[in-house]
């Protein structure tokens, strides 16, 4: 998540649609468009922000705060289409820093503003009154975007920008910005919610590697503490609905009682458990530590799993009633991923288990399986990126190719091998 | 010798192994398509080391551009040739950046994209087009390639560097049609409008220079400096009080008529003139407006600098100065010295912007941004002007004529002292357009409304059989 917000705001700072000289860098307006009122993140860089203010800004906020406080509220303003103002509040104030070498590195203020329409005034229109830096620093611009926009299905971050403010040349006046959004629908919201949802699984490698762990063990069975092959494809089958069906289970309800608020737990202790878990099913998968328990640690472990999944909606600070179709659709989204996985893999390894190899795919695939969540395991424990991780990465990001591999397998099997009884 | 067979026991060791090799080449692949461009080395593009200027013997005409720029053609695969030229649009016209954005902001096809060959030719097209002194036109052009290679080498890594500048045309090159060359990349760009077989238009311009002094292959180079010096010189000759005037309280952390697309693509220059006006300077100090002036036009090709230079000239007394930042009359080097130090010169037609700024590679340092734009000829006014300044327009100036009032706003009255009988009476825009007419004017006194025109300069034309008078007058 970092890392795309970096991406894009170093984007953001230089190379827009109405790209201007650097390094004077852009202010930023946010907007994320909720149910009832806007939530905007402003972004102020502060050598240009400097230049307009009286007083010294240094990077310690907190002494400083009423008095950005002031500027913010004397320098933004919404207002509807009749001039009626918007209420604005000021919800917090950080510095940030953003950039790189080449386009250099930039302090920023970042204010989290909350804005609530005037009774009667729709929130899909409004007019923006903008002048901070500009009034004094007569060359800077503020970019505007939208950024969320859950009835026109805009839920990914996907941003679109929507204006720029900045002199008039002609009159050395600055114009307001009129915003009219386009209507949405709860539908469109929905559909758009059901994507996200199987979109997010499928770039989820750890959550499917960990369903894959748990899914080679299908057509096992346990005997004297070693695995055994059994070809009845039934029974395989019958294995592999089971553990999918309490994975779901599992973390479907995680995914709502933290979507809805009721638990909040830290994301990186969970990713650590989430990559761990890989480690002891593929483990499992090798050696059997927990024999016909697999249902169990499925719905466990898919506890953990449904944690992870809700960081997504929990950061789109939807309002309940979107929030209960967000959390409905984002799960069919899921599932319905899950499913073309499933469907994808499983036919090819249940065929290979026929065979007698089917113990050495199982052994390479558990094993590849524990050294990705190792490297993973290594990146979320320190916090950075480790070099192996990048190898992980790029698999990660051509698993297709997996599913290739398991077919070509299964026709050299079915045309050179003898089936096992 | 043992021949191994091939048996089923065989076969199922070597199944194994096979999975390993594939399995491991597959990672392979999968990483070196992902990441192999970690592998090679950074932009090794280099300019060529030799600065000096080819001294053209022959007089300048816009056919020799037209020529290099069709032999450059000719050496370009069709794919390059689609790259790099597109028929004009205002939008395309106005794509141009100062950013180091690469193609998402400047048309054309990439340096670095080119052969040897193909750029030796390429840059020949940007000689032939721009002037031949020292720290001006091509020489500049090539100082600020080499200023992005210091930039590249010392910090500011792959986003910089030579190989990152474009060429384009917009419409064929031609001897005697609408054309326009577009030059640029980082802290660069050059917008040449031909028309007619003139150079209709000479702007916009951007220079830019981090860091504004540097040496490399054992040369120092600066190539911002003269301009920085002849404005720091005008700004000292000014007296305390024409200071004070001049002085804006406006802070300008850039040049604010730069680059391209500002102002959500309206591009609008500024219609009201600040700061102190020239018209109550010295000659001295009159001059070394003019000279400053000169610094810029002086990288247009030398026909066309005289031609444009002229132009200003003759509008020295309606031409403004302005300035922020501290300095000392009598102390040039006062000024133009720390970041958001700024002084614009803008005239009827001049508009002139320098401006210091923090570095961004070398921070604690300042470097400099500049913008020369023209109020009536910004991109030969999309192609349509067919002169540059009124030289073209010929006149045996039998009749007296007396304009008033001049500057106008609202009516133009035109007093002869014969009177008229039939005459045609018409207006010319200051490149040459035409903009409207009266027929079969009589009397000593005509009136010509003007409220409607765009401020600027005009033309009076009268024709009366083969006698033709001209004069001209100012629309405020």
């Amino acid at each position: 998540m970092s890392i795309i917000k970096f991406f894009f705001r170093l984007l953001l700072l230089c190379v827009s649609l109405n790209a201007i000289a650097h390094p004077a860098p852009n202010s930023i307006l946010i907007v994320d468009v909720r149910e009832s009122v806007i939530d905007a993140e402003l972004h102020l860089p502060i050598p240009e922000l400097q230049l307009a203010v009286p007083f010294k800004i240094s990077n310690d906020v907190t002494n400083l705060y009423s008095e950005l406080e002031k500027y913010v509220q004397s320098h933004v303003a919404f207002t509807d289409a009749s001039g009626q103002y918007w209420k604005l509040q000021v919800l917090t104030l950080n510095v940030e820093t953003t950039g790189n070498k080449a386009v250099g590195i930039t302090n920023e203020i970042v204010a989290q503003l909350r804005l609530v329409p005037p009774p009667g005034a729709e929130v899909r229109h409004f007019i923006i009154r903008y002048d901070a830096i500009m009034d004094k620093v007569v060359n800077h611009r503020a970019l505007v975007y939208v950024r969320q926009d859950w009835e026109k299905g805009r839920v990914d971050k996907n941003h679109e920008e929507v204006g720029v403010i900045s002199i008039n040349t002609a009159t050395m006046k600055i114009e307001p910005l009129t915003i009219d959004l386009k209507e949405g629908s709860k539908w469109t919201g929905f559909q758009a919610m059901i994507r996200l949802g199987m979109k997010h699984i499928s770039e989820g490698t750890d959550h499917l590697l960990f369903l894959l762990a748990l899914l080679l063990t299908a057509p096992l069975f346990y005997n004297n503490r070693r695995w055994e092959v059994q070809p009845v494809i039934s029974r395989s089958i019958v294995k592999i609905l089971k553990i999918s069906f309490s994975f779901t289970i599992g973390h479907s309800l995680t995914l709502a009682f933290a979507s809805l608020g009721w638990i909040r737990i830290a994301s990186q202790p969970v990713e650590i458990i989430i990559a761990a878990s890989i480690i002891v099913t593929a483990f499992h998968a090798l050696k059997p530590i927990f024999p016909n328990g697999e249902t169990l640690v499925a719905a466990a472990f898919g506890l953990v799993h449904g944690l992870a999944f809700s960081t997504v909606l929990y950061e789109m600070h939807l309002a309940s009633g979107q929030l209960l179709l967000s959390l409905l659709g984002f799960n069919i989204g899921i599932e319905i991923m899950q499913i073309i996985v499933i469907f994808l893999i499983m036919p090819w390894l249940l065929f290979l288990s026929l065979y007698s190899i089917y113990k050495t795919i199982k052994n390479i695939i558990a094993v590849i399986a524990i050294a990705m969540a190792l490297a993973w395991m290594a990146e979320r424990i320190t916090g950075t990126e480790i070099l192996f991780a990048n190898f992980v990465k790029a698999i990660a990001s051509n698993a297709i190719l997996f599913v290739v591999v398991l077919f070509i397998l299964s026709l050299y099997c079915y045309l050179t091998k003898k089936q096992i009884n | 010798m043992k021949i191994i067979t091939l048996n089923n026991r065989n076969k199922k060791k070597l199944v194994f192994p096979l999975i390993l090799a594939g399995s491991f080449s597959l990672m392979s692949f999968l990483v070196y398509k992902d990441y192999g461009n970690l592998l090679v080395s950074e932009n090794t593009f280099v300019t060529p080391a030799n600065l000096q200027p080819k001294k053209s013997a022959a007089a300048y005409t816009v056919s020799s551009v037209v020529t290099a720029a069709q032999a450059f053609k000719a050496l370009l695969t069709t794919t390059q040739i689609a790259t790099l030229q597109h028929t004009y649009t205002a939008t395309l016209g106005r794509k141009w950046s100062n950013l180091p954005c690469g193609s998402g902001c400047r048309n054309g096809i990439q340096f670095s994209t080119l052969t040897a060959a193909q750029l030796t030719a390429a840059k020949a097209v940007v000689q032939e087009a721009l002037g031949s002194a020292d720290n001006q036109g091509y020489n500049v052009f090539n100082q600020i390639l080499l200023a992005d290679d210091y930039l590249n080498a010392n910090g500011g890594g792959s986003g910089y560097g030579a190989g990152l500048y474009f060429i384009s045309f917009l419409n064929e090159p031609s001897a005697t049609g609408a054309w326009m060359l577009q030059v640029g990349g980082h802290h660069m760009a050059f917008n040449i409008s031909f028309n007619n077989g003139n150079v209709v238009g000479t702007t916009p311009v951007m220079l830019g220079v981090e860091p504004k002094t540097f040496t490399t292959g054992g040369v120092t180079y600066n190539p911002l400096a003269n301009k920085h010096d002849a404005m720091t010189a005008m700004l000292a000759s000014l007296t305390t009080a024409q200071l004070s005037a001049a002085h804006l309280t406006q802070t300008f952390s850039d040049c604010l008529m730069s680059p391209g697309e500002s102002n959500n693509n309206t591009n609008t220059m500024p219609a009201v003139k600040q700061g102190v006006i020239c018209s109550g300077f010295s000659t001295a100090q009159k001059n070394l407006v003019i000279a400053a002036i000169q610094t810029w036009t002086a990288d247009m090709d030398s026909e066309t600098a005289a031609a444009i230079q002229a132009v200003y000239e003759g509008d020295i007394d309606n031409t403004y100065v302005a300035y922020t930042g501290s300095g000392t009359s009598g102390s040039s080097s006062t000024f133009l010295t720390a970041n958001t130090n700024y002084v614009r010169i803008d005239g009827p037609s001049a508009w002139i912007e320098f401006v210091c700024q923090s570095g961004v590679v070398f921070q604690s340092q300042i470097h400099y941004h500049s913008v020369w734009r023209d109020h009536v000829r910004d991109y030969g006014a999309d192609l349509t002007a067919t002169t540059l300044g009124t030289t073209q327009m010929v006149s045996n100036n039998v009749q007296s004529i007396k304009l008033y009032p001049n500057p106008s706003t609202e009516t133009l009255t035109i007093e002869t002292a014969t009177a008229l009988a039939g005459a045609s009476i018409e207006l010319y825009d200051a490149v040459g357009r035409f903009i409207t007419s009266v027929k079969n004017a009589s009397g000593t006194t005509v009136n010509i409304p003007v409220a409607n025109l765009a401020a600027g300069n005009y033309i009076v034309w009268i024709e009366q059989g083969k006698q033709v008078s001209t004069a001209k007058f100012i629309k405020n």
